[in-house]
């Protein structure tokens, strides 16, 4: 199983393409990390993914996958609890799923905060509650937007631990990130967007050769990339 | 000098109808407004000439009066403080003063138009089955205003709700007892002197001094955005889902219980539970259904089954946009639910919120008229 994007153009109106020839793939067993600026078209190219963007012209193949979105999504009248049990009954598969819900509840230390609503959670909270519902079922595709952001350091070496597991067992996991330093080390693949339109993609050895800097870090890459586009 | 108070109520005034504006349009001028105002026209026609003969002539005069007690409440005192005249407005106590007691007085002014207003629409009542003159009325005008007044006051000095309506409840006892007991000229008195006393109360402690700015401030913005609320409330598509204040449920499925054991009821469960949990989805629903079924009791009956249908309509719409507003919730790009599932749950919905209440009110009504027959 794998993610196949073929994006030729994109956005929220029909005049207004915001991303344009998006072309990559995610084999399963891979992690690929999407990098960009503020305002490159990182959001709007896994919304065109997922989608749900508004217009979109292009072929996107992509199994039932697990989302985190960028910033999180809870319902202001639902419990921690009444959550994963929606979510458990929407795939049906209550049973096998209540013993891993209760699994990553434990990882983030969230088991005591069942009954209470997530909206009084602290945003770190809420993200691990996201993390939860997107981890609850094996799947064969995640996408993940920024799924570090408001993590503390423990939580976060947690989920690296997760993303590593889910590789290990085959899955295809596309992930948005700004957090360049951790993407260096876990992402086996990254796609570099600016403007909208693919800057490089590739492995971070691939990506050095490019820009000739050999022992460049991702971030001395990435700058690289948006310097040598800026100036023609 | 610019007066203050006129270009805050201009503004308020302006920005309000632009807000009603939003929700009123034609087919709601002529499919609500127009119809309700030419039913209700008939229909008080038909209780000024008839007054003796109706049910409302059995209801003893005290009754009319504690009910009268309960809807004549006054609104908080308006002092159209904002929150930014702590910078500026409060170095010139002069404008400030005036701005307050403009306000004071325009509550007053207001208030007692209201009171006119409930009793006039109760006069056919008071003069043609209770024989009462208008002086006496006049008199209990007096009184309604006095007691509401007076309440307001205690309620600027105790702010804990549970001690505020234990006054409230005095001050409608001692309202009563008053209407019961004393006659009608030592009520005047009475109130004329606590309409004196609290009037130079209020000038003291809450115009002239500028002790109470952020209480009166914080009173006035909730009196400014209740008309918006009720606005809201109409208009359930303006409102957005706010996050409930309390950390947890406070009662019924406190423990994340589900609220049907069949498994595949996980939809009408999330809407369930919003609406036992979403004060102002659960409040309005309840309000419309018994506002309805009050005045299906009390009106004639060739009426009954015109307003059994609006209110079959009525909360069908209610539930359609509450329906609407939950499944536009971003929740659902986490939660995958294919658009079958919604729809039958959302029939499913409208039968238990809508159509099972609208039947029970229809055989009620039925039974009520074959045994009156």
């Amino acid at each position: 199983m794998s993610i196949e994007v073929a994006i030729h153009r994109g956005g929220y109106q029909e005049q207004e393409a915001v991303i344009s020839n998006i072309e990559f793939n995610v084999q399963s067993g891979e992690l690929v990390g999407l990098i960009g600026s503020n305002g490159a078209g990182k959001s709007t190219t896994l919304q065109a993914i997922m989608g749900v963007l508004p217009f979109m012209k292009g072929q996107v193949s992509i199994d039932v996958y697990g989302y985190v979105p960028e910033r999180p999504i809870i319902y202001e009248y639902f419990t921690l609890w009444e959550h994963i049990d929606f979510y458990m009954r929407t795939v049906g598969k209550e049973q096998n799923l209540t013993v891993r819900a209760h699994e990553l509840l434990e990882i983030f230390h969230l088991a005591d905060k069942l009954h209470e609503f997530p909206t009084s959670f602290s945003k770190g909270m809420q993200q691990k509650v996201m993390l939860i519902l997107a981890f609850l079922e094996n799947r064969s595709t995640y996408i993940l937007d920024e799924p570090f952001m408001g993590l503390d350091p423990q939580a976060m070496r947690k989920l690296l631990h997760i993303l590593e597991d889910l590789k290990n067992e085959g899955a295809a996991i596309l992930m948005s990130t700004h957090a360049l330093d951790t993407a260096e080390k876990i992402c086996d693949r990254f796609v570099l967007i600016d403007n909208g339109y693919i800057l490089q993609k590739g492995t971070l050895e691939t990506l050095r050769v490019t820009v000739a800097l050999e022992k460049g870090s991702l971030l001395d890459v990435f700058d690289a990339l948006l310097e040598g586009n800026a100036h023609g | 000098m610019v007066n203050l108070f006129q270009t805050r109520r201009k503004l308020e005034r302006q920005n309000n109808v632009k807000l009603l504006a939003s929700i009123v349009d034609w087919t709601i001028a002529l499919y609500m407004i127009l119809p309700g105002a030419i039913i209700g026209f008939f229909l008080y026609k038909d209780f000024v000439t008839d007054v003796e003969t109706l049910w409302v002539a059995q209801v003893p005069l005290v009754i009319w009066m504690v009910l009268l007690f309960f809807i004549t409440s006054m609104p908080t005192i308006r002092t159209y403080l904002q929150r930014a005249d702590r910078l500026f407005l409060i170095q010139d106590s002069r404008q400030m003063t005036q701005l307050k007691r403009a306000g004071f007085t325009w509550t007053l002014t207001k208030h007692l138009c209201r009171i006119v207003f409930f009793l006039a629409l109760l006069v056919p009542i008071f003069i043609k089955v209770h024989h009462l003159t208008t002086l006496d009325l006049l008199i209990y005008l007096l009184l309604f205003f006095t007691a509401s007044f007076c309440k307001n006051l205690v309620h600027l000095r105790i702010q804990i709700k549970w001690q505020q309506f234990c006054i409230s409840f005095v001050v409608w006892v001692a309202g009563i007892a008053l209407f019961l007991y004393v006659s009608p000229v030592v009520i005047a008195l009475i109130c004329m002197v606590l309409c004196i006393v609290n009037y130079m109360y209020y000038e003291r402690h809450f115009v002239q001094s500028m002790k109470h700015f952020d209480q009166l401030v914080e009173l006035d913005q909730v009196e400014f955005y209740k008309w918006q609320s009720t606005i809201f409330n109409t208009a359930p598509e303006l409102r957005s889902m706010l996050a409930p204040k309390m950390k947890k449920p406070r009662f019924l499925w406190t423990n994340s219980k589900r609220m049907f054991s069949h498994s595949d009821y996980f939809i009408e469960e999330l809407l369930c539970k919003t609406m036992l949990r979403q004060s102002q989805y659960k409040w309005g629903y309840l309000r419309l259904l018994f506002t309805g079924i009050g005045f299906i009791i009390v009106v004639p009956v060739w009426v009954k089954f015109v307003l059994l249908i609006l209110l079959f309509f009525g909360l069908r719409t209610y539930m359609k946009s509450i329906l609407q507003q939950t499944f536009e919730h971003k929740v659902w790009t986490i939660f995958q639910v294919s658009e079958e599932q919604m729809q039958r749950a959302r029939t499913r919905l409208l039968k238990g919120f809508v159509d099972f209440p609208i039947l029970i009110v229809f055989v009620m009504v039925v039974v009520y008229l074959t045994g009156y027959s």
